[in-house]
């Protein structure tokens, strides 16, 4: 039994059987058609990385400018080092936090009083403060980490008045205020006269009131200025805008149904290019090729006054007709169905109309994918913010997917191809923007040109360039929270 | 001779591990008809050879950085390829699960009983009349080499099923070629 086991092991080593011819098509197309998945997956994973930070980029400066309105952010933390530094400036400090101090104790006491005398918030609470007292001075005096946000809101009152509590009662309702406070409370983000807050936060409503005026004069203004490890008012750099481009799109390329083909098949027996009768001298002026353009975008712009760096991404989609026309005569009958009987492989070509015997219509698509980068230059600057905007951008771009109609000189017929020579492809686009400014909303709208140009792979000696050039509309709207 | 193929090797390998379609191309022409063997071996017939041949060279190109060096690149992609059956065998053929069914065996062939010598041939083509159950567990145990217990988790049966079923395959494949273990003697 033991011999028919090696017999059958040797026999199966040499064993070799002729692989089918027809097998190695499949594999290589499979594998293309993996290389290319691998690559749209490269590019969406990019996309949404980058999608996800813009937009948590977005939050972040929608959060930060909704307290930057009614707050500002001093930080006796950073001062640490500087304190160090010599004693000089460590006097400087211990007076500051004195007044500091000082100014807490007083507007710690008023509102307690004024929190406890009155039940409704929003009418007696002008001034809150959110912190811990018994921190916050220990850590003053250790001169240990400590963030003060203050909160800024209300009325004017001249300077040195401390007796905060019965100008508190004077100070007007303010929705702000109420909303601030009433979220302070129901939301319980800040502990409130709690033994263990980390970060003692003193809130000051309405931002012109005389507590407004004393923190600020006292404390906080000095601070800036004597301490430099004071932040100042922080500013996002860049802003997130979604864009929108639509406009025509015209094929500039003459060479799909160009001059080429006028002396391909000069007296073909069962077929005949539709653009071109068989004594066509001049065919460029046969054919009209036109269509659709649109774009969707996401932008970073960077908000420098004199130039504006983009990055961004993009969503291609263009769809443009070959129609062909024949001035002289209309097409024969035979010609257009030998149009329709035109296949390449198992596909046929996109779609086809004629239009009373004398055009062809073919039309083509192309979606692609691609990164944005670019700038812009305000040109002209006007009242209220307003500018005009010179914008010129590069788009390096992927195709995803196409259907273009082509000719094939070979078999004289005209095939959709779903292969391009060259999937990245490189978009150049201008533009001139109105920028308007309204009601915190930032919008630019106005004229852009794009020129496209990708390759066709029409067969393997011949290849077809194509040029696109579109002219439309772009609009474009900064995102906020 | 060995040696130049064995520099032939690494370039295509380096050449497929780029994705070159020209050294894949090359690494398909060279190994393919021995590989189609293999997928003969446990398919019912040509078509499904074929895809899995074609399953199998994807898998080769698509995980040929998996291939650490060790051994030759043919016995790592026979094993891709071994292992792609195994998986169309349990994605496509249930039945091999199921218990056999030995009423109806009946033997084919028509091996002359008179000879005494077993051509390479004959005795292939009589492994190949032998039924797809029998020709499975007798290529992965005599001809991959695999143990029973590595068989057994394979097709999901139980190890004494597996040697006897490997067994039974023996003295199948005996019958068809009339096999005497006295006169073996190959040309």
């Amino acid at each position: 039994m033991q011999d028919i086991d090696n017999i059958l092991l040797d026999a199966m080593n040499e064993h070799k059987i002729q692989a089918p011819t027809d097998a190695w098509p499949f594999i290589a197309n499979a594998l293309q058609k993996r290389k290319k998945r691998r690559i749209a997956w490269i590019f969406l994973t990019v996309f949404v990385v980058l999608l996800i930070s813009a937009g948590s980029l977005c939050l972040y400066n929608g959060d930060f400018e909704t307290k930057k309105e009614t707050a500002k952010t001093v930080s006796f933390a950073d001062n640490r080092n500087s304190i160090n530094k010599n004693e000089k400036n460590r006097e400087e400090e211990k007076v500051n936090e004195k007044i500091t101090q000082k100014t807490v104790d007083t507007i710690f006491q008023n509102n307690k009083i004024s929190s406890f005398k009155n039940t409704s918030f929003s009418s007696a609470i002008n001034a809150e403060t959110i912190f811990d007292k018994t921190t916050y001075r220990k850590k003053t005096k250790s001169r240990t980490s400590i963030k003060t946000i203050i909160s800024l809101a209300g009325e004017e009152v001249p300077k040195g008045n401390t007796n905060l509590s019965d100008k508190q009662n004077d100070i007007k309702d303010s929705e702000t205020i109420s909303e601030t406070i009433s979220e302070t409370y129901t939301t319980k983000t800040f502990p409130i006269f709690t033994e263990k807050a980390e970060t003692p936060k003193i809130i000051i409503a309405n931002e012109d009131s005389g507590i407004a005026k004393v923190a600020k004069e006292t404390s906080i203004e000095n601070s800036k200025e004597k301490q430099p490890g004071i932040k100042k008012e922080n500013s996002k750099k860049w802003d997130l805008y979604v864009g929108i481009s639509y406009g025509a799109l015209i094929v500039s390329s003459k060479n799909l149904f160009g001059n080429e083909n006028k002396n391909l098949n000069p007296n073909p027996s069962t077929f005949l290019s539709p653009t071109f009768p068989t004594n066509a001298t001049n065919s460029n002026d046969a054919n009209y090729q036109s269509g659709k353009y649109l774009s969707l975008s996401l932008l970073l712009k960077s908000k420098h006054k004199k130039f504006q760096p983009h990055l961004g991404f993009n969503l291609h989609m263009g769809s443009f007709n070959i129609q062909a026309y024949n001035a002289s005569s209309a097409f024969l009958a035979s010609q257009n169905l030998a149009i329709d009987s035109s296949q390449f492989g198992n596909s046929s070509y996109a779609s086809r109309s004629t239009i009373g015997g004398r055009q062809i219509k073919v039309k083509n698509n192309f979606v692609q994918i691609g990164l944005v980068a670019g700038c812009g230059i305000p040109i002209f600057s006007f009242k209220g913010g307003h500018k005009v905007i010179a914008q010129a951008v590069v788009m390096p771009t992927y195709n995803v997917a196409q259907s273009i109609q082509w000719y094939d000189k070979t078999s004289t017929r005209y095939f959709t191809s779903k292969k391009m020579a060259n999937d990245f492809n490189i978009t150049q686009s201008t533009a001139l923007l109105w920028q308007a400014n309204a009601q915190k909303k930032t919008v630019l709208i106005g004229p852009f040109f794009n020129f496209n140009y990708f390759k066709l792979n029409r067969n393997v000696n011949n290849i077809a360039t194509i040029y696109t050039q579109s002219i439309g509309v772009q609009f474009q709207m900064k995102l906020k929270k | 001779m060995a040696y130049i193929k064995s520099i032939d090797d690494n370039v295509l390998l380096e050449n497929c591990l780029l994705n070159k379609e020209w050294a894949q191309k090359e690494l398909y022409d060279l190994y393919s008809s021995e590989l189609f063997a293999i997928c003969c071996r446990y398919a019912t017939d040509y078509n499904e050879a074929k895809d899995i041949l074609q399953e199998g060279f994807i898998r080769i190109f698509t995980h040929l950085k998996q291939y650490n060096g060790t051994g030759s690149l043919i016995g790592w992609m026979k094993k891709v390829v071994v292992n792609t059956s195994l998986n169309y065998i349990k994605k496509h053929k249930k039945e091999i699960l199921k218990p056999l069914d030995f009423s109806n065996e009946s033997i084919a062939g028509n091996i002359d009983s008179t000879t005494s010598y077993i051509d390479e041939k004959e005795i292939i083509k009589a492994f190949m009349q032998l039924s797809y159950n029998y020709r499975i567990i007798l290529g992965l145990h005599i001809v991959e080499g695999y143990s029973y217990k590595e068989i057994s988790q394979m097709l999901s049966l139980e190890e004494t099923a597996c040697r006897t079923r490997v067994h039974r395959a023996k003295l199948r494949l005996k019958e068809i070629i009339h096999f005497d273990n006295n006169a073996i003697a190959i040309k």
